[in-house]
C-alpha cells in the first residue's frame, strides 16, 4: 500500500517547528555533498535537526530526514544517542534506526570513535552498520581523520574506508573526506564535503 | 547561549520524535523495486549508488564485456528490473549484422527481466573511422527488434546526445571510450526520466 509521503513530512515539520521553540542554539550545515540540514541545540545535550537531499532529480523524490540526539560526557568518554527517521517525499521508501556514537579522548589530541548503527529500510528491512576511526589533532582548529564504515553515504550499506581533514575556525566546521570502496562491489571514489556552522 | 527549559517539554519531544516515525512505518511501497545495472565497463565504472541515492541498485558491468557476458548471467534478473548497456565492445567483430541483432534479441528476450532499460550502443572514437554507419545501423536493427517484439524493453537512445558536428563530444569521456563525470551525469539524466 502506497502512503502519502507528504504527510510524514508535514508530520516531521511540525516536530521540527515544536523543537524550535525550545531552541539554545541553531545549527546548519551540509552531510555527505548532498544532505543539507538545519538543527536546534538546547540544555547542550539535545538536538533535533531536519535533513533534507538536494539530489538532481525530481522534487517528489527528494528524501527528508528527522534526528533526535542526546548526548552525556563522562570524563574522556563522549557519549551520543540518535535516533532518526527518514523518509522520501513520494513515500516509496522510509528507513529508521539509532546511532550510539561513543567517542573516547585518549590523549591530549588523540581520540578514538565508534558507531553503532542498526538500521531499517523498507526495502532492505534490518542492517547492522558501524563505524569505527580515529582523530589526531594536528595544528589549531585542523585534525586528521581515518574512519572504517558501513553506514551507508546514501541508501545502500557500503563497506568503505575515509581518511580526511576536519578545518574548525570559530562556530564553522569543514570536512572534507575521501571515501574508498573496500567491498567487491564498490569501484568508486567520491570525495565528500561537510560542513557545520552553529550560531 | 543556552537557557533552561523544563524537562517535561524535553520529554515531549522525545516522544514525539518515537511515535511518529512508528506511527508511519506499517508499510512499504510497491514502486520501490530493485534496478540491476549490468554490461560492459561503461556500467562497472558508474557509482549508480550515487546517481541514484534513492534506489535500492547492484553493479554487476564487467570491463571488457560483451554480450556473452550477459548470455552467462542467465536467468540471474528473471523478473527484476535492469539497466543493460552493451555491445560496444562487439561492433569492431561484427561481420553478419543481421545474425547479430537476432543474438542480441535472444539475449535480451532469454533474462525474462521484468523490464529491461536498454541504453543504445554508445560511440566511441574507435568507431569514427566509418563516419559510425556501422554502430548506427547496428543500433537501428536493434531499436527495430526491440519495438517489434519485446514489450518489456525500454529503449534510451543517447547515441547523438555524445555526438557534436558528427564527431565524438569529448567532452563526456576522458578517453574516447569510458564515460567522464558528465558522461554519466548526462546518461543518469535520461535514464531518471524514464525511471523516478
Amino acid at each position: 500500500m502506497r502512503r502519502n509521503g507528504m504527510t510524514r513530512v508535514v508530520a516531521l515539520a511540525a516536530v521540527s517547528v515544536v523543537a524550535s521553540c525550545l531552541y539554545a542554539q541553531v545549527g546548519v550545515g551540509l552531510r555527505d555533498n548532498q544532505y543539507v540540514h538545519i538543527g536546534y541545540t538546547w540544555k547542550e545535550q539535545w538536538n533535533v535537526t531536519l535533513e533534507h537531499s538536494v539530489f538532481s532529480q525530481k522534487f517528489s523524490t527528494q528524501y527528508v530526514r528527522f534526528l533526535l540526539s542526546y548526548k552525556q560526557q563522562w570524563g574522556n568518554w563522549n557519549i551520543k544517542a540518535i535516533p532518526y527517521y527518514g523518509t522520501s517525499y513520494n513515500g516509496d521508501f522510509y528507513n529508521l534506526g539509532m546511532a550510539v556514537d561513543v567517542h573516547w579522548r585518549l590523549l591530549d589530541g588523540w581520540g578514538l570513535t565508534g558507531v553503532v548503527n542498526p538500521h531499517y529500510d523498507s526495502a532492505l528491512d534490518y542492517l547492522t552498520c558501524f563505524t569505527a576511526g580515529t582523530d589526531i589533532h594536528l595544528y589549531k582548529g585542523i585534525t586528521f581523520l581515518v574512519q572504517y564504515s558501513t553506514v551507508p553515504e546514501y541508501r545502500m550499506k557500503e563497506e568503505r574506508c575515509k581518511l580526511g581533514l576536519r578545518f574548525a575556525y570559530g562556530n564553522l566546521s569543514v570536512t572534507p573526506m575521501l571515501s574508498v570502496p573496500t567491498d567487491g562491489e564498490g569501484k568508486h571514489i567520491r570525495l565528500l564535503c561537510s560542513f557545520d556552522f552553529s550560531f | 547561549m543556552t537557557e533552561r527549559i523544563p524537562e517535561s517539554r524535553s520529554i515531549g519531544v522525545l516522544l514525539l520524535a518515537v511515535i511518529l516515525p512508528l506511527a508511519f512505518s506499517a508499510c512499504s511501497s510497491d514502486t520501490d523495486e530493485a534496478v540491476f545495472f549490468t554490461g560492459s565497463s561503461l556500467v562497472e565504472k558508474w557509482d549508480v549508488r550515487r546517481f541514484f541515492p534513492t534506489k535500492v541498485t547492484y553493479n554487476a558491468g564487467l570491463s571488457g564485456a560483451g554480450i556473452d557476458y550477459v548470455e552467462s548471467q542467465g536467468k540471474q534478473f528473471k523478473g527484476e528490473n535492469v539497466v543493460l548497456i552493451i555491445g560496444g565492445n562487439d561492433v569492431v567483430s561484427v561481420d553478419d549484422t543481421e545474425a547479430y541483432v537476432e543474438r542480441y534479441l535472444r539475449m535480451l528476450q532469454n533474462m525474462e527481466a521484468k523490464r529491461i532499460y536498454l541504453y543504445s550502443i554508445l560511440p566511441r572514437l574507435a568507431f569514427e573511422s566509418d563516419g559510425y554507419e556501422k554502430v548506427r545501423l547496428l543500433n537501428k536493427k536493434i531499436r527495430e527488434g526491440v519495438t517489434e517484439r519485446l514489450d518489456n524493453v525500454v529503449y534510451i537512445d543517447v547515441f547523438d546526445l555524445f555526438l557534436e558536428g558528427g564527431r565524438l563530444n569529448e567532452q563526456y569521456f576522458y578517453d574516447g571510450t569510458h564515460l567522464n563525470e558528465w558522461g554519466y551525469a548526462l546518461i543518469s539524466g535520461e535514464l531518471k526520466k524514464v525511471l523516478l
